[in-house]
């Protein structure tokens, strides 16, 4: 037995669930640009052969670039009075024809922000979005999944992960608690057939040996290599912002004499403000001390503390850098290494 | 195109070999067709990574202004005419000194495939070298010759064509135009840091003791940062264009460079950039100023 979904019914779907008070998340077009859309109508969303990856993750959604998460006035005593926002409010989100690399990016920012708080504002989100994703049928120029552990066809993250078969129409795989109660309540979206039809999924070859990037970096904190590659990085934080997995932030007060609002933004760490102590000092000093650490962080330090690296091979880092700074680039030089 | 690439890796090879550069930023093949990579090396041996093609579109003139760079040495830096210009207002600005760059300049039919809108413009195809007058930054080198015509300065307004656009829309239109623009930033900052001009060691966006320009990106951060990084680089921006190209969101930045650019050539006759021997416009101190302000 096999479900199918036909590529029509996939927007019957994002349209019954806007009816039914979802946030439905999907690409879509906006100034040019491709990008995970909070859909109005679902006739906006991009039929999935005319993109490979919006240029961010969807990440927003579940970790926006600037959420207050502390409210506070001063009250006639002149003492604050401090309000949580309430995100019990928030709609249940369906995310559609996300790529199995974005998919996968959710596994590994559960790590980071369940690991001993548990942050709220994350989770409340999450634990209400349920995830399609839709395999690649061809890989972008700057694709690099196969080569960190992932693959056109992953499932990690996804709750139904669809697969393009011939004349329209979509294989869908059931993968979660999530994935089985959306197929059950849309039920007569999706068809079963006997057996399933072959599907199209694109082929990668691993583009290093992922194996040897820790070692070499456990050994090499200091080496020639970094100031090499990263003499050229502009420090700003397309990168960081474009990543599916890429979690830091900042908290920033905002406010008046009346009162104001403690928020969250995104953060970078090729920023050189990023690690300036309050005293003045900065243990990273030069751009390449900064690139190490979003490398060292990526493929050791996530490794070592949660099982898993933070990076999931999308390219868009590569894609998005102003001076081509290409991440599967550095991780070819760096296997190639002897560690 | 083959000629003037192994001109330029024979150059660069040369100036390592001899000593008389420490560091050589060019052009190095891209990750992907139709890019190229800023290259930055320190030994002879890696001249041949060099390349000159249609997709050089960064300023590397920004280098000048990175430690990680200049700390190794006297630099080899490859520009084209456009990029010069910001090479001159580090110059002015005492943020570079020349005895401390070799500028190599590059003719420049124009970049990008399709032509890029701002090489349409141009007239700086043909860089000034050894023996400029005092009027023209004289780079070091010259490598190629321009084919394509220059047109007159500032295109005779045509260049402007767009900013007029949004000027003639009725305010409650331009401010929802800049809204929806501005509404897209996230914050990533590549806009300031490609810059060459902005090179603030410490920006007033990052300053919080007081906090001038609120951090966050949502709407009133994010107006705040681009009306400020605007009229910081009123009078200072070449208008290279890196800004525009480096926005992941495609935020049309060169529209506000631009109406700044305009103003200020309109009332202190003052291009960026294109003068070396010319008094840079926030230079001016001018008792007879109309604004009162000023005395």
């Amino acid at each position: 037995m096999a479900t199918i979904i036909t590529a029509e019914n996939l927007k019957q779907l994002a349209s019954a669930l806007l009816k039914a008070g979802y946030r439905v998340i999907a690409p879509a077009r906006e100034a040019e640009l491709t990008v995970f859309k909070a859909l109005k109508d679902a006739r906006e969303m991009l039929p999935e052969s005319e993109y490979i990856l919006p240029q961010a993750s969807f990440k927003e959604f579940v970790f926006p670039r600037c959420e207050c998460i502390l409210r506070y006035r001063f009250g006639e005593d002149k003492l604050p009075v401090f309000e949580s926002p309430n995100l019990d409010g928030e709609p249940q989100q369906a995310v559609i024809g996300c790529r199995p690399c974005d998919a996968a990016s959710l596994p590994i920012l559960d790590k980071v922000f369940g690991w001993d708080y548990v942050d709220p504002f994350y989770f409340k989100r999450r634990e209400k979005t349920v995830v399609l994703s839709i395999a690649c049928s061809r890989a972008g120029e700057s694709c690099f999944c196969t080569a960190v552990g992932y693959a056109p066809d992953a499932t990690a993250g996804s709750d139904i992960l669809l697969k393009k078969s011939a004349g329209g129409k979509y294989v869908a795989e059931v993968l979660s608690d999530k994935g089985r109660e959306l197929a059950g309540k849309f039920g007569s979206l999706f068809e079963q057939v006997e057996a399933a039809p072959p599907v199209e999924v694109a082929e990668l070859k691993p583009a290093f040996a992922v194996e040897k990037i820790k070692p070499w970096l456990d050994a090499h904190f200091e080496d020639p290599l970094w100031l090499e590659i990263a003499a050229r990085c502009m420090g700003c934080g397309t990168c960081a912002f474009g990543c599916p997995t890429c979690h830091c932030f900042d908290i920033v007060d905002e406010g008046d004499l009346s009162g104001g609002c403690r928020l969250k933004n995104w953060d970078m760490c090729s920023s050189a403000l990023f690690t300036k102590h309050g005293s003045g000092h900065n243990p990273r000093t030069g751009q390449e001390q900064r690139y190490r650490q979003r490398v060292s962080h990526k493929f050791k330090y996530y490794l070592e503390k949660f099982g898993l690296r933070a990076c999931v091979g999308c390219g868009r880092c590569s894609v998005r850098c102003p001076v081509n700074l290409d991440l599967c680039g550095v991780l070819k030089t760096i296997a190639s290494k002897q560690a | 195109m083959a000629e003037v690439v192994e001109e330029l890796r024979a150059l660069a090879r040369d100036l390592l070999t001899k000593g008389a550069v420490q560091v050589f930023v060019g052009y190095g093949e891209g990750s992907v067709p139709g890019r190229t990579a800023p290259t930055i090396i320190t030994t002879a041996g890696r001249a041949g990574e060099l390349v000159w093609n249609k997709h050089c579109l960064n300023n590397l003139a920004v280098y000048l202004t990175r430690n990680e760079v200049t700390k190794r040495g006297r630099v080899g830096l490859v520009v084209k005419g456009c990029d010069a210009r910001a090479v001159t207002g580090l110059l002015q600005e005492g943020q570079a000194t020349r005895e401390k760059v070799v500028i190599i300049g590059m003719a420049c039919d124009g970049m990008g495939e399709p032509l890029l809108e701002m090489c349409k413009h141009c007239d700086a195809h043909m860089p000034a070298g050894p023996g400029a007058d005092a009027h023209h930054l004289a780079c070091d080198y010259i490598i190629g010759k321009a084919t394509a015509p220059d047109v007159a300065p500032e295109d005779g307004g045509a260049c402007y064509a767009d900013v007029a656009k949004i000027e003639a829309l009725p305010p409650a239109e331009r401010w929802a135009f800049w809204q929806e623009q501005f509404g897209r930033c996230v914050k990533c900052y590549a806009c300031r840091q490609v810059c060459p001009l902005c090179y603030c060691k410490r920006c007033l966006a990052e300053k919080n003791e007081p906090q001038w320009l609120m951090s966050s990106a949502h709407a009133a951060g994010n107006f705040a940062w681009h009306v400020a990084r605007a009229m910081h680089l009123a009078g200072r921006c070449v208008g290279c264009g890196a800004c525009e190209r480096a926005c992941p969101q495609h935020i049309p930045l060169s529209l506000l460079s631009k109406k700044m650019a305009k103003a200020v050539l309109q009332h202190f006759k003052y291009r960026a950039g294109c003068d070396p021997a010319a008094t840079p416009a926030v230079k001016t101190f001018d008792p007879s100023d109309k604004n009162d302000f000023f005395r």
